[in-house]
């Protein structure tokens, strides 16, 4: 579904060598220090940066030198989702038609994603007027209307509360399998996302490691670094 | 609780100019001889006006939007240069147009300075570069998600525009036009130069009947005429252009995702070169004609020492006057920064003569007279130049307020560091604008106090055209050495 | 904080040494005062046989001059002003804050004598159409050939209600067509390219090449034959004669320093200051000097009749006729 082979990206003295590979419907958690890349790869893979060697495939189909916009990709930060002066429905309505000029089909659409996010009420609102945790669902929605395959979620529910915070989680899994989306979310709580995440993927010291299932990742870790990263010491 | 001295401070000196001559126009029994010829001029006045606005805004926007996309190797040396003819006396403006177009001029015949085309020229001039820079600076103060989301979702180049880039224009555009229109509602030297006897503006009539008739009632009386008038297409546009809430952001803009057609690139570099069209040739003209006259007396240095001291005078002041009425979101406070611009200044410095001149008439006072009108006529621009990003330090109040950050550690702590830019550039344009003005020291008398332009008009009135020339170079190298440190100074910038 | 700084920094740049002789204050215009005009010698001159300081208080013109008098009236801080013109002599006097001169006005040599125990002439000039010789071979010789001629040669104008030049065209219009000076204005209005804020600002343009002719004075192409060595700018000499301007100067009745100001009046028609006027100030003297004049000012067109109002009459009609200029410009 997902893929990066010998993937490698520079910056001034910063460095990256990717490997990466996701399978449909599955929700990957992204895990480092921080300032190891976690937030590059993102937009590596949503076409905000480009590597300098290597190919992303996504369904078999290189999107390496696609724009971000041509790309199945969405990708949802962690602030700034959505424009200020525009209402929750017409946030979401962007992700069909940037001119918001929409089709009756189209509005249906809008709809049904702002209530499979449990904000059929809000639409009318303002992003000034609703909680952080309601701004992040909008840009949720608006995955939904979009063609997307990849998911990419910068540490999306970090000012959120912990139970706000499984619920989004939880959100977010059910998606990934309802829409068969290669997930990548990026998070600073790996015990949070533990139990949700089907696969971890650990980025120091300029590489990218291979995925690991949650329990192989928090029973045994495999370097010295995840052991840093974890609080835990190497025997 | 709000403290509001800034506000009270204006409209103390606000008062303290019009209460004098309130006082005249109600003991001469409110009998006011005004000429039905006064539709006309206000009718002229806001034709004019209005046209060099739009002439001014519309090509800022296209041009800052160009420039905001375009990032090329000359481009801070461009805006740099765009910071300088707000420096430009009136005159030396409207000598630099006359030489590329007039009868003598490099392209004679292509459209004739004389009449209404040579004052919006002029004033487009004035204007044009200095809204491109604000709208520039507006547009750079984007969060880096709004245009990632812009590429990500695909936007359309007017998608982008509407979605991304007009919301912050928005906040800048009302203060932005209102500038413009009330300059060119008040100039006068361009107007009656190029204009001829019949380009009559409310700001001559106001001129004339304080002068030529001495009449303070019925200059009182247009003046409030001229503020009622302006307040109110003040408070329209403001009405026309509401504000939603900004992006809380502290990262701006660095990249712009979207890829560019061809026509986009074409169109962007067509924009900066008609804008560059607008601004450099008469630049050209002052560099040109002022190289081989560049002198320096002892007369030069003494002017140059005190412009730049009543310079920076007036714009610390206006600094300090300008950066809580920023914030402010009222329509009293927005109002009250434009003041320097509605009420005529030679109705203000009447005013405050009428009160004060029983203190003395030392150099000293004089010297705070002008750096007090200087301050008030920069206002509206420090205001205009801080407002976007001011704006978006709203989400820190409760954070200031709950830590007891305020005054002055709330500048040096959270303000300075963050609205470093939109500071710099606030302070510059008030220093450039003083640096450039002759109207508070006409108004006020000089006094011994020699100034730059003053000097420059000195020798333009005996005969030594070519000396004010080198002159107004100077001030224009002076002008922009001061943009270029700005620059180095705002961009060091987190 | 900051304001104190600020109010620091600029008294301690502006604050002069306190004065332990006594300061005759003179109110005057700019370009007299500034540092290329007369007033630089003048002071000099005056201070070494008074024992006294001059101190000036430059502003923008002559009428400027007029309005802080009148803002300040018994207030006033002037001992003695300097650069009133005959135009504005009936509203100066009218504010009755002068006081008599107390010179033998017979010293005073202007076109018409003097008479005036108030007011004292301290230099005088006519004002005349200058032309640019190289782009016009056939200046207008009278003031009709001006108003009737071509349209295609221009002439840069001043504005009346913003300069005193351009009030003296109007006068001059006004003297020669009389009732029928809105027409004349109309007939001339298609040659003159425009009406500038200033003489700065209309000469500027003119020099620059923009039109062949300006509203100047009779005394301006000594300047261009004197400093810049060249005759190719001239007064058109007018057959219906000049309109004349005298600039005055006048003592304040109240003022505590009127001794002094007094032997100032008497000091304007002696040589000391009388020298200086032609070649600062560029206008005629009006007392004898004892430096001959520059060599160019013999060159200069020598009008045949004088032109001039009586101060009352300007004082009366002065408005009216601005509305009536402002009216057939329109």
């Amino acid at each position: 579904m997902l893929e990066i082979v010998d993937g490698h990206y520079g910056h001034g003295t910063f460095a990256l060598d990717i490997s990466l590979a996701a399978k449909s419907g599955e929700l990957i958690a992204v895990l480092g220090p921080s300032g190891a890349g976690k937030s590059t790869l993102l937009n590596i893979l949503a076409g905000f940066e480009t590597m300098q060697k290597g190919h992303i495939i996504v369904d078999g189909r290189d999107v390496s030198l696609q724009p971000p916009s041509r790309r199945p990709v969405s990708m949802v930060f962690q602030d700034n989702n959505v424009f200020p002066h525009l209402t929750l429905w017409q946030n979401v309505a962007l992700g069909l038609a940037p001119n918001l000029e929409l089709n009756n089909t189209q509005r249906l659409k809008v709809d049904a994603a702002l209530a499979r996010v449990g904000l059929g009420a809000l639409a009318s609102r303002k992003p000034g007027n609703v909680s952080g945790g309601e701004r992040q669902r909008v840009a949720l929605a608006r995955v939904l209307v979009r063609p997307t395959k990849v998911l990419l979620l910068d540490e999306p529910f970090a000012a959120l509360d912990p139970g706000l915070r499984q619920n989004m989680l939880a959100l977010v899994k059910e998606i990934t399998r309802e829409r068969a989306l290669a997930t990548l979310l990026v998070s600073h709580q790996p015990t949070e996302i533990r139990d949700a995440a089907d696969a971890i993927v650990f980025i120091a010291d300029g590489q990218v490691y291979p995925a690991e299932t949650p329990d192989a990742f928090f029973a045994s870790p495999g370097h010295a670094a995840v052991a840093a990263y974890l609080g835990k010491t190497s025997r | 609780m709000k403290t509001r001295i800034p506000q009270l401070i204006i409209l103390f000196a606000l008062t303290l100019g019009v209460a004098p001559l309130l006082v005249l126009l109600v003991e001469s029994g409110g009998a006011i001889h005004i000429e039905t010829t006064i539709f006309s001029v206000l009718a002229f006045t806001l034709e004019q006006a209005a046209l060099s606005t739009l002439l001014s805004v519309v090509p800022g926007i296209t041009v800052a939007r160009a420039l905001a996309r375009q990032n090329f190797a000359g481009r801070q040396l461009l805006l740099a240069l765009f910071a300088l003819p707000m420096a430009v006396p009136a005159i030396v403006a409207v000598l630099g147009v006359t030489a590329l177009i007039g009868n003598a001029g490099v392209l004679p015949g292509l459209i004739s300075p004389y009449g209404l085309a040579g004052i919006l020229i002029v004033h487009v001039f004035f204007n044009f570069p200095m809204a491109t820079r604000l709208f520039y600076q507006a547009l750079q103060s984007a969060p880096q998600e709004a245009y990632k989301l812009a590429a990500q979702l695909g936007f359309s180049e007017s998608a982008t525009f509407w979605q991304v880039e007009w919301p912050l224009l928005k906040i800048a555009l009302p203060q932005v036009a209102a500038i413009i229109f009330l300059l060119c509602a008040a100039s006068f030297v361009a107007v009656l130069t190029l204009g001829g006897a019949s380009a009559t503006t409310l700001e001559v009539a106001i001129y004339q009947s304080l002068r030529m008739d001495f009449d303070p009632p019925r200059a009182l009386a247009l003046c409030l005429l001229q503020v009622a008038l302006c307040t109110a297409l003040i408070g329209f546009a403001q009405a026309a252009f509401a504000q939603d809430r900004g992006f809380g952001i502290l990262r701006a803009t660095r990249f712009r995702y979207a890829a560019q057609s061809k026509v986009a690139l074409a169109a962007d570099w067509f924009t900066i070169t008609l804008g560059t069209v607008i601004v450099l040739p008469v630049l050209g003209v002052i560099l040109w004609r002022g190289m081989s006259h560049l002198h320096f007396t002892a007369l030069t240095w003494r002017g140059l020492g005190t412009s730049l001291c009543l310079a920076f005078a007036s714009a610390t002041l206006a600094l300090i006057l300008g950066r809580p009425l920023a914030k402010a979101r009222d329509s009293a406070s927005r109002v009250l920064s434009l003041s320097g611009l509605i009420m005529p200044p030679a109705v203000l410095a009447t005013g405050w003569f009428l009160v004060l001149h029983k203190l003395g008439d030392s150099l000293a006072l004089t010297a705070c007279f002008i750096i007090a009108l200087n301050s008030l006529i920069a206002l509206p621009y420090v205001v205009a130049a801080l407002r976007a990003r001011q704006m978006q330090l709203a989400a820190f109040a409760n954070l200031q307020s709950n830590l007891g950050i305020s005054g002055f550690n709330a500048w040096r702590i959270v303000e300075w560091p963050l609205l470093r830019s939109a500071t710099t550039q606030a302070f510059l344009m008030a220093l450039v604008l003083s640096l450039g003005d002759l109207t508070a020291i006409t108004l006020l008398g000089s006094s011994g106090i020699l100034t730059l332009p003053t000097l420059l008009h000195n020798e333009m009135g005996h005969y030594r055209g070519a000396d004010a020339e080198g002159t107004a170079l100077l001030l224009l190298l002076i002008c922009g050495g001061l943009t270029f440190a700005a620059q180095k100074l705002g961009q060091r910038d987190a | 904080m900051k304001k104190l700084i600020l109010t620091l920094f600029v008294t301690a740049i502006f604050s002069l040494p306190a004065a332990a002789k006594d300061v005759l204050t003179i109110y005057t215009y700019d370009s007299f005062a500034g540092d290329y005009g007369p007033g630089k010698a003048v002071k000099a001159a005056f201070e070494k046989i008074c024992d006294c300081e001059i101190n000036y208080v430059a502003l923008g013109d002559g009428v400027a001059v007029l309005n802080r008098l009148k803002l300040e009236g018994n207030e006033t801080k002037a001992d003695v002003v300097l650069g009133l013109d005959t135009n504005l002599t009936a509203e100066a006097q009218a504010t009755g804050l002068f006081g008599k001169h107390g010179v033998d006005v017979k010293q005073a040599l202007v076109p018409g004598g003097w008479s005036d125990d108030t007011f004292l002439p301290f230099d005088y000039g006519y004002f005349a159409v200058v032309y640019n010789s190289e782009m016009m071979k056939n200046p207008p010789k009278s003031l009709d050939e001006l108003v009737n001629g071509d349209a295609s040669q221009k002439i840069v104008l001043e504005d009346p209600r913003a300069s005193t030049p351009g009030l003296g065209l109007m006068l001059w219009m006004k003297q020669i067509y009389g009732d029928k000076a809105a027409d004349a204005w109309k007939k001339l209005k298609p040659r003159i390219l425009t009406t500038a804020a200033s003489w700065d600002d209309a000469y500027a343009l003119f020099t620059k090449g923009e039109a062949p002719m300006v509203f100047s004075y009779v005394t301006s192409p000594a300047y261009h034959m004197e400093v810049e060595k060249t005759d190719k700018y001239q007064a058109a000499n007018f057959a219906e004669g000049h309109y004349l301007q005298i600039e005055v100067a006048g003592l304040i009745e109240v003022s505590p320093h009127k001794t002094l100001a007094q032997k100032f009046m008497a000091f304007v028609l002696t040589p000391d200051f009388q020298n200086e006027i032609p070649a600062t100030n560029w206008m005629m003297p009006a007392a004898k000097t004892s430096t001959p004049l520059p060599a160019a000012f013999d060159k200069l067109v020598k009008p045949a009749k004088t032109l001039l109002y009586l101060p009352e009459e300007v004082a009366a009609h002065r408005r009216e006729w601005i509305d009536e200029w402002q009216k057939a410009m329109n």
